[in-house]
């Protein structure tokens, strides 16, 4: 075929401005660690990268969720904690107030001991989280869970958040758990403070057994509450599991083999050098002729 | 010998200095013109003139150009098939980076709106996170008018190009319907005026993917691929458009009275080169991404206004809008946004169950629920899947235009490769002839000098 300068020079041109191009994608894909910066590169690994990184948003804002039901569940073991101790030294007035050396004033000032331990409890229990929220009142926690009689005015309700791909779970416990069949926990108390103002030793002996229940319930709760507190921590275990693995996919699926870009790179620059090296010789040849 | 027949000699002697002038001016064009866009060598076409040996000589008969008809015909049309996969490409791939450049693109964004409920839902009267949850719901609605915007940027930028290159086909079919005129007057048509005419036919290839045929009148006739003439001898089609069904241009041919749509459902079928591009891509990737972005966008807002109606907010009131619900799917992505409620006083988010106290976190769950069920595309993919499916399409389309547009630029080189070696001037070769023809020259300058020599043994001897 016959060849003129001119086809000469034009091939030595498209040489080097191929060589060029592939230069500029092997220095970009070597600097910026990323391969696939838009769909066009690679479609499916592009749609699994946004998948990826939908799914971390999403697990993310799990792992918040997740964070404040824990704290919520931190307050509730401390504070049923309390009122679980509370009731102990309950029990403890009851049995010493009860015997037959206690006089009057003696069983009047355990009255007073008494009302003293009734608002720590009811403090403790109508306590709110750091948003505001009550921590006893279930599902309705705008407003405090107990009246001033320690009637219970919470909701039955739990909430639940996102533990995982369509899994819910419970949170919280509520506050009328904590009030036993044989009889509430305010009331319980209540009658016993009457017995003892009315030093009538028999009334508050009555209630013993009731307060060793109502400490059995706070156990129960307690164990309630730890229950949630560690389905809590595995769902979060295994989402932080799974971040780690989002993370990994979507880097793989975009990222550029820095080794294989490096010498990608070398190779560019080589091919570059060659094609411009041999359309130099071209002119300075045509130029002889 | 006579007079005569010196006359005779000398004629002889002019005619090979007059072919060797012809044959060096010739050359010399050739060399001037090595460089110059659609110039295809010449050489002088010379004939004996026969005759008794006093008599004859050479003529030159013309000009021959180192033409190749068959192949230029191949050009042209691999000029249309690039020109074609040129501006779907590049159009594509402005889309592309319109669509899915910066940090946060529509599918972020939708996982940012979910997950912002999935953090309320732990806690639902905090009030910096009700705030989060309308602000992320902006930013959606901000991302869906973005890409709208760029949809639609792409669609006035691919209208324009097509009224600028109607503009162009016009004025060349206009000018090689004179080109023919000029050559059809003419005995031995000009090279010139034919190259230019050929340049010419070539854009226009390029610009519709018609095709030209020159026939033994050397009319070259144009005919695009619906099947129209656009030149034909000396008379010239009018390009020129006028708003379809959509509202977007489409271009119409008219020749005499008669007028006939060349793109759009009425045409008689499909446009090739630059311009087939264009509206390839205007009605075909550009008009899919734009309804599949309404599609979504009204996808998502009937889904959440759905469930969000159901739930009540901190004034224990329910049948709330979370999004100002589209009235049509055209035009949803545009108009998307967040019902002015919500925006003005968030502790309006449908969060509980209606008759339940505050702190009740249902209606979020619910919303909630709406991120992972198979709501988009007809009920077959989620919001973020279809998302993803719907910018995919378009770097898809983008990696297909750009395999495409590297196929025909090879195929092109390698054609412009073939017509270098056909029509294209070597400056060697060129060099080669001026000095056999500079020879020529000089033995019949000789000649004549002989002849002149024996007119002077002649005219001594009378």
């Amino acid at each position: 075929m016959r060849v003129t300068e001119r086809g000469l020079l034009q091939l030595a041109a498209r040489g080097s401005e191929s060589a060029r191009t592939r230069l500029a994608r092997a220095a970009q894909a070597a600097s910026s660690g990323v391969r696939v910066d838009r769909p066009s590169v690679d479609v499916a690994a592009w749609a699994t990268s946004r998948r990826a990184a939908a799914d971390k948003i999403t697990s993310d804002a799990r792992g918040k969720a997740i964070g404040s039901a824990r704290d919520r569940l931190d307050a509730m073991e401390r504070s049923v904690s309390d009122v679980q101790d509370m009731l102990g030294r309950t029990r403890e007035l009851g049995i010493q107030l009860t015997t037959g050396t206690m006089s009057a004033r003696e069983r009047e000032y355990g009255a007073a001991e008494l009302r003293s331990l009734r608002a720590a409890a009811l403090a403790a229990l109508n306590a709110r989280d750091v948003d505001g929220a009550y921590l006893f009142a279930g599902a309705a926690n705008g407003a405090p869970p107990f009246d001033a009689n320690g009637a219970y005015q919470g909701s039955a309700d739990t909430r639940r958040v996102e533990l995982g791909p369509g899994l819910l779970g419970a949170t919280e416990v509520t506050g009328d758990q904590l009030d036993a069949p044989q009889g509430g926990l305010f009331t319980t108390i209540d009658a016993m403070i009457a017995g003892l103002e009315a030093n009538d030793p028999t009334a508050v002996r009555d209630q013993l057994d009731t307060v060793s229940a109502l400490i059995d319930r706070a156990g129960l709760a307690r164990g309630a509450i730890g229950e949630r507190a560690r389905a809590l921590g595995e769902a979060d275990d295994a989402r932080r599991e799974l971040t780690e693995a989002l993370v990994k996919r979507r880097d793989e699926s975009i990222g550029a083999d820095i080794v294989g870009a490096a010498t990608d790179l070398v190779d560019a620059k080589s091919t570059l050098e060659t094609a411009q090296t041999v359309a130099q010789q071209l002119v300075s040849l045509l130029r002889q002729g | 010998m006579g007079a005569t027949g010196l006359n005779n000699l000398l004629e002889v002697g002019l005619s090979g200095l007059r072919a060797a002038r012809a044959g060096i001016g010739t050359a010399g064009r050739n060399v001037a013109n090595a460089n110059t866009p659609g110039y295809v060598r010449q050489s002088v076409d010379l004939r004996s003139i026969s005759g008794d040996p006093t008599n004859g000589g050479v003529r030159v008969a013309g000009i021959i150009r180192a033409d190749d008809a068959i192949l230029a015909a191949r050009e042209r049309t691999a000029d249309g098939l690039r020109g074609q996969a040129q501006t779907m490409q590049a159009s594509l791939q402005s889309l592309e980076a319109g669509l899915t450049g910066g940090q946060t693109s529509i599918v972020e964004a939708i996982a940012e709106l979910f997950g912002g409920i999935t953090e309320l839902s732990a806690r639902p009267t905090d009030p910096t996170l009700r705030t989060q949850v309308v602000d992320r719901a902006g930013g959606l609605a901000a991302r869906f008018a973005q890409a709208s915007a760029e949809a639609s940027r792409a669609r006035r930028d691919a209208n324009e190009q097509v009224g600028s290159l109607v503009d162009e086909v016009s004025r060349l079919a206009a000018a090689i319907a004179e080109q023919n005129r000029v050559v059809h007057g003419a005995g031995q048509a000009d090279p010139a005026i034919v190259d230019e005419r050929a340049v010419a036919a070539r854009r226009l290839a390029e610009l519709t993917g018609g095709q030209a045929i020159v026939d033994d009148q050397n009319q070259l006739r144009f005919t695009l691929p619906t099947g129209q003439a656009l030149v034909d001898g000396r008379v010239a089609a009018r390009f020129f458009t006028q708003p379809g069904a959509t509202g977007d241009p489409e271009v119409w041919v008219q020749t005499g009275a008669s007028q006939l749509p060349v793109t759009g459902p009425n045409a008689g079928g499909q446009l090739g080169g630059q311009l087939g591009g264009l509206v390839g891509f205007r009605d075909g990737p550009l008009a899919d991404t734009r309804a599949g972005l309404d599609q979504l966008a009204f996808d998502l807002a009937t889904a959440m206004n759905g469930v969000h109606q159901g739930f009540a907010g901190a004034d224990g009131n329910a049948g709330r809008d979370f999004f100002t619900q589209p009235a049509v799917v055209e035009g949803a992505a545009a108009a998307l946004s967040v019902n002015a409620e919500l925006v003005g006083n968030p502790a309006l988010i449908g969060a509980r169950t209606q008759g339940n106290a505050e702190g009740d976190n249902a209606g979020l769950i619910a919303l909630t629920n709406l991120r992972d069920a198979r709501l988009a595309a007809g009920g077959t993919r989620t919001f973020v899947d279809q998302g993803i499916d719907l910018l995919g399409n378009v770097g898809a389309a983008n990696a297909r235009a750009s395999a495409e547009l590297d196929l025909r630029r090879a195929a092109t080189d390698a054609l412009a490769e073939q017509r270098d070696g056909v029509s294209g001037v070597s400056t060697e070769d060129e060099m080669i002839k001026l000095g056999e023809l500079q020879r020529a020259h000089q033995m019949s300058t000789r000649f004549l000098s002989v002849v002149d020599e024996l007119y002077q043994d002649l005219l001594n001897r009378l």
